[in-house]
């Protein structure tokens, strides 16, 4: 520890040290005088050189301690300048309005450039009152903030009144501080009129854009309940005229046959074929917009079990030829199981179906190796497509296939495409023309 | 037109249809009595005849949905809610296959829902079936 040597420079200590060293001085210096000698005349011209000696000793001391501190007053008035300074920098050119308060009541007694020129009373020299600038409501705010808060806080936005006449929004901070021996305030006003009209504007916005959502989501359901009383009717009403046309064609099959001709019991089967084939197409339909519908329920769903329910069905469909099956054991899977269940009946049975004139039909489920990016697969030796017709075929009513060889009411696809949509999924086909088929898939709802 | 034992009531507005049953009904030489009513308000009326508790019911009551005026739903409803035909069989028959449609019939307490098909020969098949059941398997209400 270093030895403060300016804490035994205080008046107290140095008077007491004076005191000391003077008073043994005075006390002992003769004794060993008169020890040097014993002539009264040589003793007395001693005695003036110790007084002399004495005095010239103080008067060292004495300079040298007024020296000292006439420089330590220089050299603190100096840094008190340059604090003054900096003050008045930092005050007078900072670009925040600021005030320095009276402690007693609201009159200003400093104010720097920017506050000058931007708020109103700016222009007076003196005289300048908090209330010249606040609007009438901010007024008591402040000054009840002022009151009751005692540290240094920010006190609130609050409304000014500027040079020209315009209103401005102005956070103000409050802070204690001396000045000439009283505590004053310094209140800083930052200017937040930009951000506020901002933040209400964006406020507006959000609240005109929630208007609009919920216009836009009335206008959806009503024309969402109009679509399902559409597809009500068209599953329900186009369906009676049709069993009208089946039944009453087969009337008159059964009750005029012997006298009809051959050509026009021809034709009346036709109408009949048309009438069935027609009845199919409106349930895909109906069932393909019921899938946009359906709530999503996700749950944990045994796929395998389901891949080999519908191919024990089909199977059974396609029983006179002899399918090779083989599906790749799967862990469970996490989507809805009404949705992936139509899902993959669609695709096994366009499996089965457009592999029904190959020699030797094998089908093939499973799952991609790709560990990040994982797909589900339903693979055949079919027919296949020529790959430049690949995006048309998840469309409704499009067919790459003669309906008399691979007959269908050509929805299934548009089927799959839209439960994929619905369970944020992704397809892809990968075929060859007379070279089989492969359906990938994911589903985003699915864990892995 | 009064009620047979052991007959049948067809509730259905659309003519084609009126007629396409009972050809069904006679290609299966089901002879019962079935009487028709063309909308859901004429069904209660021929229900509640007279007013007289004695009077017979049918043995089932062949109900479409979709009709003018009251539907068949709300046909249903009302055949429930009266003491008398409390527990008359209702079979819902109908074009429709809307969950909406075959929840609220169940709900509503019909004793069976079918889809009229399309193709007539499967229709006759159903209506036969349906025959065999409620007419001679099913015991009918005393």
């Amino acid at each position: 520890m270093q030895f403060n040597y300016r804490r035994l420079l205080n008046p107290f200590t140095i008077t007491i040290f004076y005191l000391v060293i003077g008073g043994l001085w005075i006390q002992f210096s003769d004794d060993w005088l008169e020890r040097i000698t014993d002539d009264l005349v040589y003793l007395n011209q001693l005695q003036t050189y110790k007084g002399w000696f004495f005095v010239l000793i103080t008067g060292g001391l004495l300079y040298f301690l007024i020296s000292k501190h006439k420089k330590y007053v220089a050299e603190s008035s100096f840094k008190i300048r340059e604090s003054e300074k900096n003050f008045e920098h930092i005050f007078f050119f900072n670009p925040f309005p600021m005030v320095v308060l009276d402690s007693e009541s609201d009159k200003i007694l400093l104010r720097n450039k920017s506050f000058i020129s931007t708020f109103s009373g700016g222009k007076r020299t003196e005289g300048i009152l908090l209330s010249d600038i606040l609007s009438e409501q901010s007024l008591p705010e402040v000054l009840k903030g002022l009151n009751t808060q005692t540290s240094n806080t920010t006190l609130g936005t609050f409304q000014a009144l500027t040079n020209d006449h315009s209103t401005l929004i102005v956070e103000i901070s409050a802070f204690q501080f001396s000045l000439d021996a009283q505590t004053t305030r310094l209140l800083i006003f930052n200017d937040v009129t930009v951000e506020t009209k901002n933040r209400e504007k964006v406020i507006e916005l959000t609240q005109n854009l929630e208007k609009l959502i919920q216009e836009r989501t009335v206008e959806l359901r009503n024309i969402n309940s109009e679509l399902e009383a559409f597809s009500y009717s068209v599953s329900h009403d186009l369906r009676a005229p049709l069993r009208a046309i089946d039944g009453f064609s087969l009337a008159v099959i059964d009750e005029f046959g012997k006298t009809l001709d051959p050509i026009a019991r021809n034709y009346l089967d036709r109408v009949r074929s048309a009438s069935t084939k027609m009845s199919e197409l409106i349930d895909d339909m109906t069932r393909l917009s019921k899938i946009s519908r359906t709530n999503v329920e996700i749950k944990d769903i045994n796929m395998t079990e389901i891949c080999q329910q519908i191919t024990a069905e089909q199977r059974a469909i396609w029983g006179d030829k002899n399918y090779t099956i083989t599906i790749h054991d799967r862990d469970r899977i996490r989507t809805d199981s009404g949705l992936l269940r139509i899902l993959l009946f669609n695709l096994i049975s366009n499996a089965f179906k457009y592999s029904s004139r190959t020699e030797n039909p094998s089908i093939e489920i499973g799952q991609t190796d790709d560990k990040t990016h994982p797909e589900f697969f339903v693979r055949d030796n079919g027919v296949g497509i020529d790959m430049q017709y690949a995006d048309k075929i998840f469309k409704p009513f499009q067919r790459l296939h003669e309906t008399a060889d691979y007959p269908g009411t050509d929805v299934g696809l548009a089927t799959v495409q839209r439960i994929i949509n619905k369970l944020s999924g992704k397809i892809r086909i990968e075929s060859k023309k007379g070279n089989g088929t492969t359906f990938y898939f994911n589903l985003n709802n699915d864990h892995i | 037109m009064t009620l047979q034992t052991g007959s049948i009531l067809l509730v259905e507005d659309n003519i084609d249809d009126i007629d396409l049953t009972l050809m069904a009904f006679k290609r299966n030489n089901i002879e019962n009595q079935v009487i028709v009513a063309k909308s859901g308000e004429q069904a209660l009326e021929i229900l509640h005849g007279d007013g007289s508790e004695k009077a017979p019911l049918p043995s089932v009551v062949l109900m479409d949905i979709n009709m003018p005026g009251m539907s068949g739903i709300e046909a249903l409803k009302h055949i429930r809610s009266h003491p008398r035909t409390r527990a008359l069989p209702v079979v819902i028959l109908t074009s429709s296959k809307e969950d909406q449609d075959i929840i609220e019939g169940y709900g509503n307490g019909a004793n069976s829902y079918i889809r009229k098909p399309v193709n007539f020969n499967e229709f006759v098949n159903a209506v036969k079936q349906l025959g065999m059941y409620w007419l001679l398997l099913n015991e009918p209400l005393p």
